[in-house]
């Protein structure tokens, strides 16, 4: 009851609740975005058995926000998480470019599903405080999204999770390009 | 190392090692979870390969190790968590497999006629030895390795080494035992050494553990627990004290029950052995570890000889159970006939998985627990899968198992999850219960909202709030359902039924785990009788009832009740009969209490006690029977309720929401001789207290000047005046309910007089107001109830519970009568003599409800015509004439100090 008068009072007011699914490979920095949006701190770093989930509210948006992690056995995995996603956040670790044609494939092996044929797509090149980190250009250069994908909405944006860079850029972003929906 | 045990007295289960396999796990920081070490071998159908164990069910990959590590292990680091699992034996293939197999019994009768004991009364010898089949070795407890039970421990350690930040590691240890609880301080050590210990020596440090925990000679406990009747009787002995004075070891009891010394002090391997009340500590005195610290054989292993429950747990049921059952009850009762099979999800993401895999668990145990290695048994045969935790990479194979057109697609299913994830995936679930928030979600029953759910799922984002529109816990929620549903109920199906009463004081009063089984068993008698009370098909009058017919007893009650749990056991045939006469013998005795004895007629009274007479002696027939069939009158003694419940009200269709059972108890038994309430017990302790041994010993003090003193509580509650003002608009509801629906707050039919047991001769004509005939009756009556108590009295802990239970009134009644009834030359029969042998029917095994009650009926056809083809067996002068004939083929030499229990007459 509870529930439904605060999404009615949310309608008047224009805010707003959506599902989010942030994936890529494992160590992309994927669990570090969702606890410095989450709680504005870096919160210790181990590998995510499984997955995370909370809550990020920002511009009367609520994100419900589903980190699952990345590892080899838990990629077949992520499409159980596919059902009532509003966006896809792709986690791309901009300094591993030895693992980056890894990433476009598995990104690819997503958005071809026809549950996610209807999200807009963001992607973080994380890791940009890195030295040897690629420009988010460049990566969006390899992923090759603006040859391939004609109609979704997509963006890459270059985040460092440390410190925060990017990432309310990314939810805005999301925000923007949901709003009709 | 592989020893085989000394030669020993001890009773030995037939089975190998304790535990089975010993199985480590750890989290790859590419891969994910996998499987590391595997001792003595692979488990057949996981072998390990260079990725890990895998196995192939209906084309998907399952991967064990994610049962080893489970969702969100990492957030806790230094916190040791546990998963349970089991694992299924394929008969065909022997691999062992997640998913059970169909049962081997599925859609076949579940009330049978279970009873395969010879005709011939036989008389057994409690002390005697080799006697373990007798206590149920073969039973439903028994362990098999059909079933291996994991129990595994996770933990999470912070480690700057690791690339990652961590080391996440599991061991797990599987075994046939369902106590598998005990090993659980003895791994979570193992892991504390296998994550600290240097990489080469972990594979010993597991190889330690697993010889380890097989030196000891654990073979007491096992064939101890697997004694099913024997563990049910105890766990049916509520009294802490009864049981400490049963396994005192300066009395006998203790070793007619253990079949040892209690003062062995060490196990056939030469392990210290400590027994200490009910508890039996084993030390690992023998073991000497290659690896592992020495620390950890300084603790002993400690088990309770006592099975508590079918699969003992650490949790307790309080809150967080009773909240799920008094969410889901009402559920349940919506749920068309037809369709009376639930898939549940349970999920939390707070708790720890421990918890979680103990609450799945805790379910079956209030199911019925697991049979014979498979889960149990319930609705129409089909098993009821658990799944105490299950991640999300199970569920293609769950869906696969449980879809249509498959085995399993009508069976119940709970699944224990820690993934909110599943919430999304509504065909697989018809109840998602949200164990953090206490919250119940159903998915449309009609299936339609879970078609437009799926469709939604399918379009847009909408559909994760339609997930969350139906929460089944507010009040206000209540109402609307009560609105929606209840005026044009006719079935009553948002009634409160009395287990859900009953689950509101439990929560109130806060009782442990015995006093809620207690309290459950005694409901489920209470509702067998009032289901077995309808006189015939006529004494349907709703016709939407009709439709059980052809279901069995236990489909019938399981569908009428609907309270989720129940207990098997007593839907036994001849279980259903003892509680079927015990229902009747109580209300025999009710009558007789409220004859005045100077006004009945002799021939009233002497049908009425002869009524009375015909019981018992059935039930001494019976118990002479077999140990099987003493154990299990005991039981029903000790969990047999008072009738009050079944006998003021229809416990099919009673509401009870409204009645204040506790101050109308209190009000009632002011006024009742028989029975007061102890004001210093909660009304559930006073509930629960046993009175079967009163009910039965009643009419030890009984004499024809005053049936004042007669030990039975008066029937009928007067309640109308305790029905409690309403001050929510739910009540005002359900009164305006009440002036419309005839099902509210009838009285139920049974309450007239009961049924009369039909072997009683007409003896009209032969007493005419001469109280000899019938005071030989009365003595009769007498004579058979101590030989009742004799029989209870030889039983291992029978002793006990005489002296526990009965008055002591009824206590010195007995005493005085016993020896002279023991020494009379009527009980010197070890065995019956041929013509008897026509008194014990087999009946044929029936599976409808109807039959069985044709059956019932048909016992009581045979005994008349067993009275009229013997020209009436109870007629005195038969008696003597009997008793002269079978003296006579019985040698001297054993008639005087044998074993008596067959009655000549």
């Amino acid at each position: 009851m509870g529930n439904s008068i605060s999404k009615t009072l949310g309608k008047l007011f224009g805010s707003r609740e959506m599902k989010i699914l942030m994936l890529g490979l494992d160590n992309a920095g994927k669990t570090t975005i969702l606890y410095k949006l989450k709680l504005n701190r870096i919160k210790t770093s181990t590998p995510t058995v499984g997955f995370n989930v909370e809550t990020v509210s920002y511009k009367n948006v609520k994100f419900n926000m589903w980190d699952v992690g990345g590892q080899e056995r838990l990629r077949p995995l992520w499409r159980h998480y596919f059902p009532a996603t509003t966006a896809l956040i792709f986690v791309i670790d901009s300094s591993d470019t030895e693992r980056l044609n890894e990433a476009k494939e598995e990104l690819y092996s997503i958005i071809s599903e026809k549950e996610m044929e209807n999200v807009v797509l963001l992607v973080w090149a994380n890791k940009q405080d890195l030295k040897n980190a690629m420009k988010p250009q460049e990566v969006s250069d390899f992923l090759q999204l603006s040859e391939n994908l004609k109609n979704q909405l997509w963006c890459v944006i270059g985040s460092n999770a440390l410190s925060g860079q990017g990432l309310l850029e990314g939810l805005s972003w999301i925000s923007n390009n949901t709003s009709k929906k | 190392m592989v020893r085989s045990p000394k030669k020993t007295h001890l009773p030995v289960v037939q089975d190998g090692g304790n535990i089975k396999y010993i199985v480590s796990a750890e989290f790859d920081n590419k891969q994910g979870a996998i499987l590391k070490y595997q001792h003595p071998r692979s488990i057949p159908g996981f072998k390990t390969t260079a990725q890990g164990a895998y196995t192939g069910n209906n084309g998907t990959t399952l991967n064990l190790a994610s049962l080893m590590i489970p969702d969100s292990v990492e957030r806790f680091p230094g916190r040791p968590d546990f998963t349970i699992f089991m694992l299924y034996k394929n008969e065909h293939t022997d691999n062992y497999e997640l998913f059970p197999r169909p049962h081997p019994e599925e859609g076949s009768p579940v009330l049978r006629k279970t009873d395969t004991r010879p005709e011939t009364l036989i008389e057994e010898n409690e002390d005697q030895e080799g006697g373990d089949t007798t206590w149920g070795t073969l039973d439903s407890e028994l362990e098999s390795d059909k079933t291996l039970f994991f129990l595994n421990v996770v933990n999470t350690i912070l480690d700057e080494s690791n690339e990652r930040g961590a080391n996440i590691q599991a061991v797990a240890v599987g075994t046939t035992m369902r106590n598998f609880i005990i090993f659980k301080h003895v791994i979570v050590m193992v892991l504390h050494y296998y994550m600290t210990y240097p990489k080469e020596d972990r594979l010993q440090l597991l190889i330690d553990c697993f010889v380890m925990i097989n030196s000891l000679d654990l073979s007491l406990l096992r064939t101890t627990h697997a004694r099913s009747r024997l563990q049910r009787l105890l766990r049916s002995i509520s009294d802490l004290d009864l049981l400490k004075q049963i396994f005192d070891k300066s009395k006998p009891n203790i070793s007619k029950i253990l079949k040892i010394d209690p003062n062995e002090k060490v196990d056939s391997y030469g392990n210290k052995l400590v027994i200490r009340d009910h508890i039996i500590l084993q030390y690992f005195t023998t073991f000497h570890p290659v690896v592992l610290s020495d620390f950890m054989t300084q603790m002993p292993l400690r088990a309770d000889l006592v099975k508590t429950q079918p699969i003992p747990l650490r949790l307790n049921y309080n809150n967080k159970v009773l909240k799920f059952l008094s969410l889901i009850i009402p559920e349940l009762s919506k749920v068309e006939d037809t369709a009376f099979s639930r898939k549940l999800v349970i999920n939390s993401t707070t708790c720890s998985k421990d918890l979680i895999s103990q609450f799945v668990m805790s379910l079956s145990n209030l199911m019925g627990g697991f049979e014979e290695g498979y889960s149990a048994l319930y609705f129409k045969g089909r098993p009821v899968l658990f799944f105490p935790y299950m991640d999300i990479s199970f569920v293609d194979a769950l869906r696969a198992h449980i879809e249509p057109k498959t085995d399993f697609a009508n069976s119940f299913v709970i699944i224990g999850t820690a993934n909110p994830i599943f919430k999304f995936q509504p065909d697989i679930w018809d109840f998602y219960y949200d164990l953090d928030e206490e919250m119940l979600y159903s998915s449309d029953q009609a299936g339609q909202e879970k078609s437009t759910l799926k469709q939604e799922l399918r379009n847009g984002t909408s559909s994760f709030k339609k997930l969350l529109v139906r929460p089944h816990n507010s009040a206000f929620g209540a109402f609307l359902n009560s609105i929606e549903d209840g005026m044009n109920d006719p079935f009553n199906r948002n009634r409160m039924g009395l287990t859900l009463k009953f689950i509101q004081y439990l929560q109130k009063e806060m009782h442990d785990n015995e006093t809620v089984s207690s309290v459950f068993r005694r409901i489920c008698i209470l509702q067998l009788i009032s289901l077995l009370n309808i006189k015939g098909t006529a004494g349907y009058t709703t016709p939407n009832m009709i439709t059980n017919s052809g279901l069995s007893l236990r489909d019938e009650y399981i569908s009428t009740f609907r309270d989720f749990t129940f207990s098997p056991h007593y839907f036994e045939y001849s279980n259903v009969q003892t509680i079927k006469k015990m229902g009747l013998f109580v209300h025999m005795l009710d009558n007789l209490k409220r004859m005045n004895l100077a006004t009945t007629p002799s021939d009233k009274l002497y049908t009425e006690i002869s009524g009375v007479y015909d019981i018992l002696k059935e039930f001494l027939n019976s118990i002479c029977q077999n140990k099987r069939n003493l154990d299990d009158f005991i039981d029903i003694l000790l969990n047999f309720p008072d009738l009050q419940l079944s006998s003021t009200f229809n416990l099919k269709k009673q509401d009870f929401s409204r009645l204040d059972l506790e101050a109308i108890y209190r009000e009632n038994f002011k006024n009742d001789k028989s029975r007061k309430m102890d004001a210093e017990e909660s009304f559930v302790d006073n509930f629960i207290i046993p009175n079967g041994f009163e009910y039965i010993a009643a009419l030890l003090t009984f004499n024809l000047s005053s049936t004042d003193e007669l030990f039975s509580p008066e029937l009928i509650l007067n309640y109308k005046a305790q029905i409690g003002r309403s001050r929510s608009i739910k009540n005002i509801f359900m009164l305006n309910q009440i002036t419309t629906s005839a099902g509210f707050l009838e009285h139920s039919s049974q309450t007239s007089s009961p049924q009369k047991w039909s072997t009683t001769p007409n003896i009209s004509s032969r007493v005419t107001g001469n109280s000899i005939v019938l005071e030989k009756r009365i003595q009769k009556v007498k004579r058979v109830i101590v030989k009742i108590l004799v029989k209870i009295e030889r039983h291992p802990i029978g002793n006990l519970i005489l002296d526990k239970y009965l008055s002591r009134k009824l206590k010195d009644a007995y005493k005085s009568t016993r020896s002279s009834v023991v020494h009379s030359k009527s009980m010197i029969f070890e065995k019956p003599p041929q013509k008897f042998k026509t008194r014990h029917v087999t009946l044929p095994s029936s599976n409808s409800n109807t039959s069985l009650r044709n059956e019932i009926n048909a016992i009581t056809e045979h005994s008349t015509l067993v009275n009229g083809t013997t020209n009436d067996t109870f007629d005195d002068s038969v008696n003597i004439s009997m008793e002269t004939e079978i003296s006579s083929k019985i040698p001297t030499s054993k008639r005087v100090p044998s074993e008596i229990f067959f009655d000549a007459e």
